[in-house]
């Protein structure tokens, strides 16, 4: 099924930026560590209990604990003492840093008719570290080039694999070089269009806008060539993404998912693949203990083949 | 020797009425101070309230010369609000810790009970401008005539 190709270790960086942020125990004992444990992805700081580590080999305890305050206090200066800036992506469980580090959030949520209206006593923080543009990617371009006009790429793979890594240079590698497109990037976390060298590209990133309105106005106004997005979810996005992609421009996007098969279950990313957004499925997946990537293509009418196989029926729809 | 009897005595009075009017003069810039940082409070209630912007980019809009009236006298004010009310220099000591705790405490919060901690701020300021306004004509009168009586009680012993 498909085709596999391999791509090399992607090698990371810890931000020296969150240091100002980190409690400087925490910070010393990161920087004693060093990569001994492999390279960190995600800083893990919870209330009242022992910070920790994220790796590509696994989970790591570390001795230095935050409490109740502290957390709030982290959260505070993430915010340059604004918190008020950053409701409606705190409410969303995230803010995004410089750089596009994207910290997750949860705490106490106040809801009002079914909507979070504030989170507050900010439990834990989930500082995630996003891998800097490296050489990976440059099949998924060959096959961009390669598709009809208007079909897109959906990038899929569990969460934490490097989805946002590859898309985003991806997206670098399709607006530079000798034949470059233009790209238009629907950055609505703030994470993917966030590395200085990506200013020269021939690339309009469209920083927090919700898909939908994001797809349109690259489509219509900007005149892109390549729209890239992360993280399609939920039946509003995919009803969003299908009125506003019927312009001839593919999409490059990525999904969680673990097989095509469930993948295609999911309604709304059934409904796209039926509208014909997306000509190509590609799997990641990441080899163990180390940061080799392994992409799995699967072309759409394959795909749907799979499915049917599977047994899912239209009337599901 | 009375000639330079006379120029002592003349140095002391004006010393005396110079000393009047410095203090004096620096009664009213305490005033101006505290209504000039009403005004930038009420700025920055307008900038949560309309546009949610962070305290960094609020003061890079803010007008240089409202911010010399508030006490800040360098050339790039800091990106930061505890940082900017500390450079105001504030005279009145409880105009300071007022400025001092709604620095402290702002940004903690969202924007409505942001709002309403600007607001709560802003009364209380208005309060103290208040009390300094209506106690301002008796203090002149006690500086003008604690200096003035001393000079020339100095120019009479001096003479």
């Amino acid at each position: 099924m498909g085709t596999t190709i391999l791509n090399p270790t992607v090698r990371n960086i810890y931000p020296s930026e969150l240091d100002r942020f980190l409690p400087s125990g925490l910070v010393a004992e990161i920087r004693r560590l060093g990569g001994s444990h492999g390279r960190i992805e995600e800083i893990r700081l919870r209330a009242g209990g022992r910070c920790a580590l994220t790796t590509d080999r696994g989970n790591v305890f570390l001795n230095t604990s935050v409490t109740l305050v502290e957390l709030q206090g982290i959260l505070t200066a993430m915010c340059g003492n604004s918190l008020y800036a950053y409701r409606d992506t705190i409410n969303n469980g995230y803010i995004t840093l410089r750089g596009g580090i994207r910290v997750g959030l949860c705490g106490r949520a106040a809801t009002e008719l079914g909507g979070v209206l504030g989170v507050y006593d900010i439990s834990a923080l989930n500082i995630r570290i996003p891998s800097p543009i490296r050489s990976v990617g440059e099949c998924i371009c060959g096959l961009i080039r390669r598709m009809k006009k208007s079909a897109g790429v959906l990038v899929y793979s569990p969460p934490g694999v490097g989805k946002t890594t590859l898309l985003r240079s991806v997206a670098y590698k399709m607006s530079s070089g000798a034949s470059p497109w233009r790209v238009a990037l629907i950055d609505t976390r703030g994470e993917l269009g966030c590395f200085d060298e990506m200013r020269g590209a021939s690339m309009d990133v469209l920083s927090g806008y919700p898909k939908g309105i994001g797809i349109e106005i690259a489509a219509r106004t900007l005149n892109a060539q390549l729209m890239v997005c992360d993280e399609i979810g939920g039946d509003e996005e995919a009803s969003a993404i299908i009125s506003a992609q019927n312009c001839g421009v593919p999409l490059l996007a990525s999904a969680h998912g673990d097989t095509i098969e469930g993948l295609l279950r999911r309604t709304e990313i059934y409904r796209l693949s039926r509208a014909g957004v997306f000509g190509a499925y590609v799997r990641i997946e990441r080899r163990s203990g180390g940061g080799e990537y392994k992409y799995t293509v699967t072309e759409a009418e394959e795909a749907y083949a799979l499915l049917q196989n599977s047994g899912r029926s239209d009337s599901r729809v | 020797m009375l000639f330079y009897r006379i120029v002592g005595a003349l140095i002391l009075a004006f010393s005396g009425f110079y000393a009047s009017v410095s203090m004096n003069s620096r009664l009213t810039n305490t005033l101006k101070q505290t209504e000039a940082i009403i005004t930038l409070m009420l700025f920055i209630r307008s900038q949560v309230e309309c546009f949610a912007l962070p305290s960094s980019e609020m003061i890079a809009l803010c007008d240089r010369a409202l911010l010399r009236e508030c006490g800040f006298e360098g050339d790039e004010p800091p990106t930061d609000i505890c940082a900017l009310f500390d450079s105001f220099g504030i005279a009145d000591s409880k105009t300071a810790q007022l400025a001092r705790s709604f620095a402290e405490s702002f940004g903690r919060c969202y924007r409505e009970e942001q709002i309403k901690e600007c607001d709560y701020y802003i009364e209380l300021f208005r309060d103290r401008r208040q009390i300094l306004a209506e106690a301002l004509p008796a203090k002149k009168r006690v500086n003008s005539t604690l200096c003035i009586s001393s000079a020339i009680a100095l120019i009479i012993l001096f003479l």
